[in-house]
This record gives C-alpha cells, structure tokens and sequence, in this order.
C-alpha cells in the first residue's frame, strides 16, 4: 500500500490547507458583495489602494508564519520594523549615502532577529516572554543610544526612496509586489528545501525533531531572523509611504493585526500547520474587509470589534474542519 | 468459571466509519454484557481502536447504531459518553503534561472549586487500591511512560463507571503491575461493569477475557467465550491464514544463535562504553559497554533508569555536570549536548513514547521518515521536495510493511502499531551505527513484532550495535545476545542470552 | 484670532485675580527689591518637580521638557521625569510612585479623561501642586496649561466652510480623521467641528474615522476615502503628525491641490517644513515650547502663594497661530 512515486508527484506537501481554501472562498464572497453594494468600490485606483494597504500586513505576516509554523511567535516584529525604520531615516539624516544605510540596517535587523533567536532557542525563554521584552529592548536601546527622536523625517534629498511605496508596475502598487515576492521566496524555502521541511517538522512536534537530530536550535534562530528580515522589509515599505517614521507604531494594533492574518488563514499556534498561502487568504480577507469599512465609513471601533469577531470565526470554524481528536489532541501547553 | 449475566450493556450494529472512502470498521454487530470483560483483537490496523473510539464518542459512525442499556446513543463529544458512563483509555498518552497526577484524574470532570486537599486524598486512594506507585502531587511532565499509562487507567476506574475501554494498558506495565492491574478488571466485573479489553498480549487476553471477538480489516471474523480459542486458532483468524508462530521459534533458537555467533566470529569489537554515568536520581554510576553486530538487551523494572541511560547516550538529556561518568566512542570520550550531536556520530535513540516525542501527527508516514533522513543529512539549503521524499521514504515504507488506508494520511490516522514501524524507519533511515530501541514492540501485532524482531536481528548481523531496552522479558530473551539488568539506576547483572532466564533476570532486577 | 488672545488674557487675568484674593501674608509686606528677589528664589530653590508625559522623544513632550528642565535647573530647582512610553499602566504607575516619594509639584500629560484622576486627587491630598499639560482630566487640579482645543477646532471648520462651502464652486465634502474616539482633544475637537458645521448643510462628512494617532493608518484611510470621493475638499485632523500621513495620501493620488489638509497640534520644524512642501495646507499651531514657559510661571506662581493644593484653580489656554504656505518659513516652528 505505498505510495507510486508516479502519484506523488500530485501530493501536496500539507494535504490539509481546508482553512486556506475557505479563508479565500469568504474572501471572493465578500469581494463581490462590496463589488455590487459599494459604487466605487471595482475601481482600478480603489484596487490598488486595497493591495497596497494590505501589502504591509501581508509581508509582516509572511515572517510571522515562519516563525509560527515552528511553534513560536515573535510579537517583537513591530518593533523591529519601527527601529529598523527609524534607523535607516537617522542613518540618512546623519548624512550617510543610501548605499551604506541598507547594509547596516540589514544587519540590525540580523542582529535583532539573532537575539530573538538565542533567547528563544539556547536560553530557552518561551518564545511570547520573549519576545515581548525584546520588543521594548529593541525600542528602547535604539532610543537611548541612536535615536534623536521617536518621529524621524525622510532627508528631502533621499526624496526618491519614495518610490518604494509610490511606484506601480503595469498598474500593480510596488509593495503588492514585494509582498508576493516574499510570499514565493518563502513558499519556496518552506517546501522546498530542508530548511523548511525540518520547520514543520519543528512546528509539529518540537521533542521528535530534536531527537531526529535536527539542528533546532540554530534552525529557531534562522527563523526568527527571517522575520526580522520581513519587518526591515516592511519597515521600508513604511517609511517610504509616509516619507517618516514615527516609532508610536509599537503602540498600534498592528502586530494583532499581523496575527489575525496569518491565524486566520490556516497557521495554527499549535505549530507545524499552514503556509504562505494561509498568509495570502488571511491578508486579502483582511484587507478586503478594511477598505470596505472605511468605505462604509464603519467607525474604529467596531472595525475592531469585527476584525475580532473575524478572529473567532476563524478559530471556531478551524475547530469545525479539524475537530480535535481526543487521542491526537496535542494537549502539551503551546507558546 | 465466572457468572456473566445475559444483560446486554452496550448493542452495536452495522456499525462502519470511513476514511476517505475506505472502511476502517465496516458492518460490526457486536452485545456486550453487562459485568463481563470482552477481548478485542486483531492485526494492526484492524480497526479496534476505531470501534472503540465511536462507542466512547471520540469519532462518529458513518452508519451504524448503538445502544447503552436499550437507550440510542448519539454522542457528538468524548463529553458526552463520560455523562453516560463510558470512559476509554486511549492507546497513546492523553495526560496534560503541565498538571499534576490529581489534576490529570479528575480532568474533565472538575467542579468549580476542586478542594486541592481532597483531590489530592481521593487520588491517593485511587491510586492505592490499584497497587499503583504514583505520587499524586506530582507533574506528568515529570513521570515515565509507565506511570503516565498509570495515571490514565488511574483516572478511568476514577470515575463510576458502566463501560470502561482499555486499549493496550498492559504494554508498559512489569508483571507485577500487571497482576494489580487484572485483580481491579476482576473486581470491576465483580461490581457490574462492562470491560473492553484491546491487547496483542494474545495468552493475557484468553487469560482474562470471558468473550472475545477478533477484526480483520475492519469485518468481524468471529467472536465467542475465550475458553473455545487457543493462541493458533486466534492468530489463524485474525491474519485469515495459518502462519508458522515464529515468535516462538526465535526465542527456542537464541542459544544455538549465539553458539553460531560464536563460531562465525571472533570477538566483536566494542563500539560503545558507558562508565559510572550519573543523571540526576535516576541513574547511579552506570556502567556497560556496547558491542557492534550485537543486540544487547537491558531488563529491569520501571524506574531502573535504563530510559534515562539511553537518553543520556544518545544526547537527549544530559547527564550531571560534575561526576557525571564517561562515555566513551570507538574509545573516543564523547559528551552531547543535544542530539544533533549523537546522530551525526550515528548514536540514535528510537523512543518509547512514540506521540510524545516520536513522531510528526501532521505529516504523512513518508514524509515523517524522509525528516528523519533530512535530519541526519544536515544540509539545511539543499532542495528537498515532496517527491524526494517519496523516494527515501517508500522502500521503507514497503520494508517495514506499514499499512494505512490511504497513503497521505497524516501520521495520527495510522493505527498504533503502523505509527510505531514508521518511528523505527524514521531512525534507521538515518544509517545508525548504534541503535538504542525503548520498548520497541509496544502496541505491534503478533505477525509485526515477529517482523520487528527479525529487523532488529538483521541490523545486529549487518554489524549495527544494538541496544534493546524492553520490560517484556521473553522479548528481551527472543532476540538479544547479551542481557544487562538493570536495578535503581545501575547495571547490577550481564549474561549471556543462554544463560539468562525470565527468573534470574527478575531475581537480579528485584533483589 | 482675536477672539482667543483676548481669552488667554482673561486666563491671565484670573490668574492676577487669584493672587490678589490671597489673604494677607508675611510676603506681601515685602519692603526691598531684594527681599522680593529672596522671597521668589527661596520659594522656588531646591522645590522639586516631577514630570510625567505620554511619551518622550516626540516632538511635542521634547520640547515641553527642553524647556521645564532649562528654567528648573537655572533656578536650582530639580526636574524628575518618567517616561511611560505609551503605556497607561506604566503611568498610572509612576504618578502612584511619585506620590510617595512627595515631590512639590506633579506635572502630567494625561492620555485621556479618566486615566489619573483617582491618582491627582490623592497627589493633591498628599500636599503636591498639580499641573496638567494639554489635556484635561475629569479631576480638576491647581492648574492647567494646555491648548483650547474646542476653539481651534472651530476656527479650522469655519476656513473649512469657507474653502469648501456654499459659494466656493467645491463638492463640500469634507474627511474627519479623529486621533482616539475617548481622548480629550478628541472629543473636545469633535464638539467644536460639529457646531459649526452643523449649521452649514452643503458641508457633507464622508468619513468620519479614528487613526490612533498613527500616521499610517491615517494615509490608510486617507488613500481608501479619496478613491471613494475623487472630489473631496478637505481634511480636518486631529493632530499634526498624524495628519501628515493623511497629507502623505492626498499626494500620492496627486491631488495636492484639489484637497485641502487641516489640522491642529505642536509646532515642531517638521511641520513647517509638511505646510511649505503641500503636505498640510493650514495648521492650527500651538506652540509648546510656549507652553512649556507657561507650565513653569504657573509653578512658579503656585510655589510663592504657599496656600495648600487645592485652593484654586487656575487655567492658561495657550495662544495659537496659524500657518499657512505664506508664513511657514517665518520662524513660527522651532527647531
Ligand atoms: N482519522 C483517521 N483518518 C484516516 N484513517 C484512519 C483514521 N483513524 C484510523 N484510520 C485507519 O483505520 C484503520 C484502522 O485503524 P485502528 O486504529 O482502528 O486500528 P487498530 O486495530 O487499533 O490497530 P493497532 O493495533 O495498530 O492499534 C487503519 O488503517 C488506520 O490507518
Ligand atoms: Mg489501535
């Protein structure tokens, strides 16, 4: 009863995407009743406006999952993303030429990344403790030794950084873009190499991949150090769509926001479960519902409250695909 | 011999469930009675955890009925059966790893305020009438295989029950606890209670059971009082053929295979030697040595740090920081601090607990044993797909014989035997040069443990160092060269498998 | 304009008021100049001040603390400021423990109306002059010093009926981006748009949401609604840094000049420099290095009245400008 190499060619590495698969049918759903409801909602410049808006959390997202997947969470992301941000701004306003900024900040964000990494994998600090504090660590080193203010300007001169975030290629938003740059990148490490294999199996279950023999620790600090990698990525995204960075963004909703997107489509907490396409489906759903709210003119407040009654949907139906076995639960606490 | 009334407890009929268009069970009619203990048996993969699953509400029939003393039962939810009664424990672990032994008892079932006092009281209790060693302040997360398969029978027999479902309880338990553990299913019967009884332990089944009734993929062969069958006439309809009980015959024939080990050879080099290693309470200055085209066999009872040791070795723990012993490679003196280490020397440890740290729920079986390959491999950016997989995979997959319904299925939708050849391929995959195996056979069939052992044999005459650590005595006799006994974290005896026997192994392992 | 300066007159005017109503004391038979010198230094040397904003390292708290800690340390009078950095629950802590360690005077920039009010009761009870900065608490206290927000709100919706109403050929439709629907300035902001907008019907609000202070979710919605309403006419934001984000959106839909960006808030360069590329069209200023000033005379006044907290309660609305393309590069903004 194996299986003929012939017929695997057809097997999907993670036969069960369910979750991804309903995540993207709601999506279509509510892209055609906002379609037929909202007026200017079909436009191109409003379309655009959606995919851009939906790139940053997308790309956030993307090194979020990674990490998830091997059952951990970097809630530090944000933080990163401000810091790296605000780096990269101070680094110019110092007078540095582009050319030398991008290679420091890169290697910030390895170094933040790293730290996350080693925490988490040698010193064995759960992964949610961790990163919380390394957020605040993060932010406030970068403040106390670096940093002029928490509201950085762009130099007028590096005006044409801003293209990162204003240009479009055959109408499609640059971010968009990157955003499924990241998403095929990572698509491709997660199912395509060793690397991603062993993260699963890492995500999955922690004990056995350790004592298959796999290098986990040094695979946990790789992965968080993909994630910081997003959010320099993001970062950039950032700054050059507001021409600034104000690093009060450590205090916005935006890491729940990264979270949602990627729970929602199909990686669980529980580890080893989804991918980059759960990514795509949670952030189109997301952004879908967003740009319609602001459409609507749907107050903040309940757009929180929707988003996170969205959250429990998507837990509940998770429940309902994949009904929790009492001899398979996996009971261990996760995070 | 006993008096079982003619009350039916629990009716089932037609009952089938399938998995993505296959039958697991399919069209079983079976009346349990009320007090009367009812044997399940059958290959791996037969079906009977998934019949029992469907009585206690852990899956739904596809079609099919049941009834509890006359009433329909339609159970959405574990929950639900627990409310009328009916408790199964689960072949793998289903403990809360982070809550104590009393917490884990009552789960389930907790009031609002759940006196810890008391709790801990009513556990105790529990625990003592089962003659079960188990503190009950303890964390799971701290016990060993065996304590934790104490803690689940524990926590059933806790509850009042009607219908109580055993699926392979007996797999880690030493004799001792054994015996325990059969005078409480006598006495539940006593009181009334319906007892469904999952075992490969095929005489220990006829032993206790007053009916049984043997599945073969997913059809009911037959079923009758335990009396009217034999061993043969068991293993004739659960494999539908008459086999040749090799089981038995590797275990007559140890000693003429170690006298033609000892023509064939000269002395076997030692690969592997352990000195005065120390972990904590659990292992005290242990000492043994390794050789490789050898299987050594480790007895001794639960708790005699033999799981430790291994774990020690092979990188999974670490032993004490100062006067923590040696262990010595190929002479070379070697100490891991993770088992990354261990497996690039080729030390592999195959464990105990397959679900706790054995194997990957969500992947399929190839892919499970392709992660251990990729593991050893270590070439972290190198390609590795799907098919890759399938190509490492699948002549394991055909060598270990391992059955599922479809080939994709995630590893938890195996049956438990077929989950424990797939962890072994997992390891070997990774070409070993010592191999340690914790209790290898738990929950494989008669016709698989014969195919195990021959495995396990044929590693040893490839010249592969072979430790098996087993509590199950004729195992340890069928198929080692060398037996160590272990006693309170030492090697306290060695013989040569033709001079050891059941008695002076557990003399020299109680003593 | 007129109409505000002449209300931080009256403020002061109270404030004399408030003086000359003090019963008689030993000071007030002062003979030389300097006996007054004296009385003013010794009332004021080695008093100890505490000071507790939202956040430092904005542009807005740098430089009301650039200011307070210049004149205390002049006046040999020592400034203990705790940074919270965003987080309520780090400064309800830190005004509790500052209680303790009995400063003269507690100066804090309350986040919203609720948050202190338990803790500035009991400062006062506990002998501490308390000075709120910009936002006001339910709890009244000895003073406050801080911008009339109702007012500005109602001078920017006034220019907006002007630029966008009857008469002026626009759609008249105009987007609120509000900073948080429970704060102060909020609220108080809202109050003020609303009257005035009230009463001129063909001023439409197409969209009317809350950014959380964070510039990019301000461009978010800011790039959502003008896809939604090509023809807007303005943009009244709640604050200067945020509303740049919005600022950040009308630009890159390239309609700089069709739609006009209000807003009110601190006067930082970096403003002046958003009014004169376009970014922001009018900016109702407040000038917090003033304010600052302000903070410190009306600790000053407080310390020589020697009466216990409590006995008044004084105001000093800040003075306003406006600024304009016209007049950005005429100093109005610090450096
Ligand atoms: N959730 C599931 N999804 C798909 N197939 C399943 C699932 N659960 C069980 N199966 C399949 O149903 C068959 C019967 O499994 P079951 O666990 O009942 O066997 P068993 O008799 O308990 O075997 P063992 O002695 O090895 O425990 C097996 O082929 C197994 O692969
Ligand atoms: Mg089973």
């Amino acid at each position: 009863m194996t299986l003929a190499a012939a017929e695997l060619g057809r097997v999907r590495l993670h036969a069960l995407r369910s979750q991804e698969a309903v995540v993207f049918l709601v999506s279509a759903v509510i892209f055609g009743v906002f379609a037929l409801t909202l007026q200017r909602f079909l436009t191109p410049g409003n379309l655009s406006v959606l995919v851009f808006n939906m790139s940053l959390v997308g790309i956030l997202g993307c090194g979020m999952a990674v990490v998830v997947i091997g059952r951990g969470v970097d809630l530090s992301m944000v933080s990163e993303l401000a810091v790296v941000g605000a780096c990269f701004v101070q680094l110019l306003a110092n007078g540095l030429p582009m050319s030398a900024a991008i290679p420091i900040v890169v290697a910030v964000a390895l170094l933040m990344g790293g730290v996350n990494g080693v925490v988490i994998a040698f010193f064995e600090v759960p992964a949610l403790f961790a990163t919380l504090a390394s957020g605040l660590l993060f932010f406030g080193a970068s403040r106390a030794f670096f940093l002029n203010s928490a509201v950085l300007y762009l130099p007028a001169k590096h005006a044409a950084f801003l293209a990162l975030a204003g240009a479009k290629v055959f109408g499609v938003p640059l971010p968009a873009l990157l955003f499924l740059g990241v998403v095929a990148v990572l698509h491709l490490l997660l199912t395509a190499t060793t690397f991603g294999h062993l993260t699963y199996a890492q995500g999955d279950n922690f004990a056995a991949a350790r004592n298959s023999g796999a290098p986990v620790r040094g695979m946990i600090v790789i992965q968080y150090m993909i994630a910081a990698l997003t959010a320099l990525l993001a970062g950039f995204v950032f700054t050059a769509a507001s021409a600034a960075i104000d690093m009060q963004i450590t205090h916005s909703t935006l890491i729940f926001d990264v979270v949602l997107v990627v729970v929602l489509g199909g990686v669980s907490l529980a580890g080893g479960r989804g991918g980059m396409l759960s990514v795509v489906a949670g952030a189109l759903l997301i952004g879908i519902l967003t740009n319609g709210m602001i459409i609507l003119n749907v107050n903040t407040s309940v757009q929180g409250v929707i988003k996170g009654l969205v959250l429990v949907v998507a837990i509940l139906l998770d429940r309902f695909l994949h009904p929790v076995d009492e001899e398979t639960a996996k009971q261990g606490d996760t995070l | 011999m006993n008096v079982v009334s003619d009350v039916v407890r629990l009716k089932v009929r037609n009952a089938s469930k399938v998995y993505g268009g296959v039958h697991a069970i399919r069209n079983i009619d079976v009346d349990i009675r009320a007090g009367e203990i009812f044997g399940l048996l059958g290959e791996n993969g037969a079906g009977k955890s998934t019949l029992c699953k469907a009585i206690a509400g852990a899956v739904r029939l596809t079609s099919g009925q049941m009834w509890l003393d006359g009433k329909e039962l339609n159970y959405a939810r574990p929950a639900d059966a627990l409310a009328d009664r009916i408790v199964m424990v689960y072949q793998e672990s289903s403990l809360v790893p982070s809550m104590t032994v009393a917490q884990n008892v009552v789960l389930g079932q907790e009031r609002l305020v759940n006196r810890l006092k008391t709790l801990y009281k009513t556990t105790q209790a529990t625990l003592r009438a089962l003659n079960f060693n188990v503190d009950p302040t303890a964390l799971v997360s701290s016990l060993g295989t065996a304590q934790r398969q104490m803690v689940e029978i524990a926590r059933a027999v806790h509850n009042d029950v009607r219908l109580i479902i055993f699926d392979e309880p007996t797999a880690t338990l030493t004799p001792a606890e054994k015996r325990n553990f059969f005078r409480l299913l006598r006495s539940l019967r006593a009181n009334g209670v319906s007892v469904i009884y999952i075992s490969h332990a095929l005489e220990e089944t006829l032993t206790i059971a007053d009916r049984v009734m043997v599945l073969r993929d997913g059809e009911p062969i037959v079923t009758g009082d335990a009396s009217g069958f034999t061993r043969e006439t068991i293993i004739r309809h659960m494999v539908g053929r008459t086999i040749n009980d090799t089981y038995y015959a590797t275990q007559l024939n140890s000693r003429d295979r170690f006298q033609q080990m000892r023509k064939g050879e000269k002395k076997l080099p030692v690969v592997l030697r352990v000195e005065n290693l120390r972990m904590g309470g659990m292992v005290r200055s242990m000492s043994f040595s390794v050789r490789a085209g050898e299987v050594t066999g480790i007895a001794g009872l639960i708790g005699a740090g033999r799981t430790e040791a291994a774990k020690v070795v092979s990188g999974v723990l670490k032993r004490d920081m100062t006067n923590g012993g040696r262990v010595l490679l190929e002479g070379r003196p070697v100490r891991y601090r993770t088992p990354e280490q261990a497996v690039a020397d080729g030390i592999v440890y195959v464990t105990e607990d397959r679900k706790l740290d054995g194997f990957f729920e969500t992947m399929a079986p190839y892919r499970n044993i392709h992660i251990g390959w990729l593991a050893k491999a270590r070439r972290l950016w190198s390609p590795a797909t799907g098919r890759d997989a399938a190509r490492v995979a699948n002549p394991w997959v055909e060598r270990m014989n391992v059955r599922m319904l479809d080939p994709r299925s995630r590893l938890v939708e195996l049956s438990g035997g077929n989950q424990q050849k797939v962890v072994i391929a997992k390891s070997l995959c990774q070409k070993p040069k010592i191999v340690f195996f914790d209790e290898p056979t738990r929950g494989v069939d008669v016709g698989s443990i014969t195919e195990i052992h021959d495995f396990i044999r044929s590693l040893a005459s490839d010249g592969i160092a072979v430790v098996v650590i087993s509590s199950y005595l004729p195992e340890i006799l069928s198929i080692s060269d060398r037996v160590l006994v272990a006693r309170q974290g030492q090697i306290v005896e060695e013989f040569p498998v033709h001079e050891a026997s059941q008695d002076k192994i557990m003399n020299a392992a109680v003593a | 304009m007129r109409n505000r300066k002449v209300c931080s007159v009256v403020a002061l005017a109270c404030l004399m008021a408030g003086l000359a109503s003090l019963p008689a004391s030993a000071d007030s038979k002062l003979k030389s100049s300097d006996e007054l010198y004296n009385s003013y230094t010794s009332a004021t040397k080695g008093k100890r001040i505490a000071w507790v904003p939202q956040a430092l390292g904005l542009p807005l708290t740098d430089g009301w603390t650039k200011e307070m800690k210049g004149e205390a340390s002049d006046l040999g009078m020592e400034l203990i400021v705790r940074d919270p950095n965003w987080s309520t629950a780090a400064m309800t802590q830190a005004v509790t423990a500052l209680i303790a360690e009995k400063p003269d005077v507690l100066v804090v920039h309350n986040p919203n109306v609720q948050l202190l009010a338990r803790q500035l009761k009991q400062a006062q009870d506990a002998g501490i002059y308390v000075v709120q900065l910009n936002m006001v608490s339910n709890q009244k206290t000895d003073a406050f010093v801080g911008g009339d927000w109702k007012n500005l709100a109602r001078g920017m919706a006034e220019d907006i009926v002007k630029t966008c109403g009857k008469d002026s050929g626009k759609s008249g439709k105009v987007a609120i981006i509000q900073g948080e629907l429970t704060s102060d300035v909020s609220i108080l902001e809202m109050e003020g748009a609303k009257e005035v907008f009230s009463q001129h019907p063909e001023i439409k609000i197409v969209s009317d949401q809350a950014a959380m202070w964070d510039p990019n979710k301000a461009r978010e919605i800011t790039a959502a609604v003008l896809q939604q309403n090509p023809d807007l006419c303005a943009i009244l934001g709640h604050w200067g840094p945020m509303t740049m984000g919005a600022g950040q959106a009308v630009k890159a839909a390239g309609l700089s000049d069709k739609v006009s960006t209000y807003s009110t808030g601190e006067n930082p360069q970096m403003i002046c420099d958003a009014v004169k590329d376009g970014i922001l069209t009018k900016y109702w200023s407040v000038d917090n290095e003033k304010q600052g000033r302000d903070a410190m005379l009306t600790i000053k006044y407080l310390l020589q009245m020697k009466q216990p907290p409590g006995t008044f309660k004084l105001a000093a609305y800040s003075p306003f400008e406006v600024i304009t393309r016209d007049n950005a590069g005429d100093g109005l903004c610090w450096r």
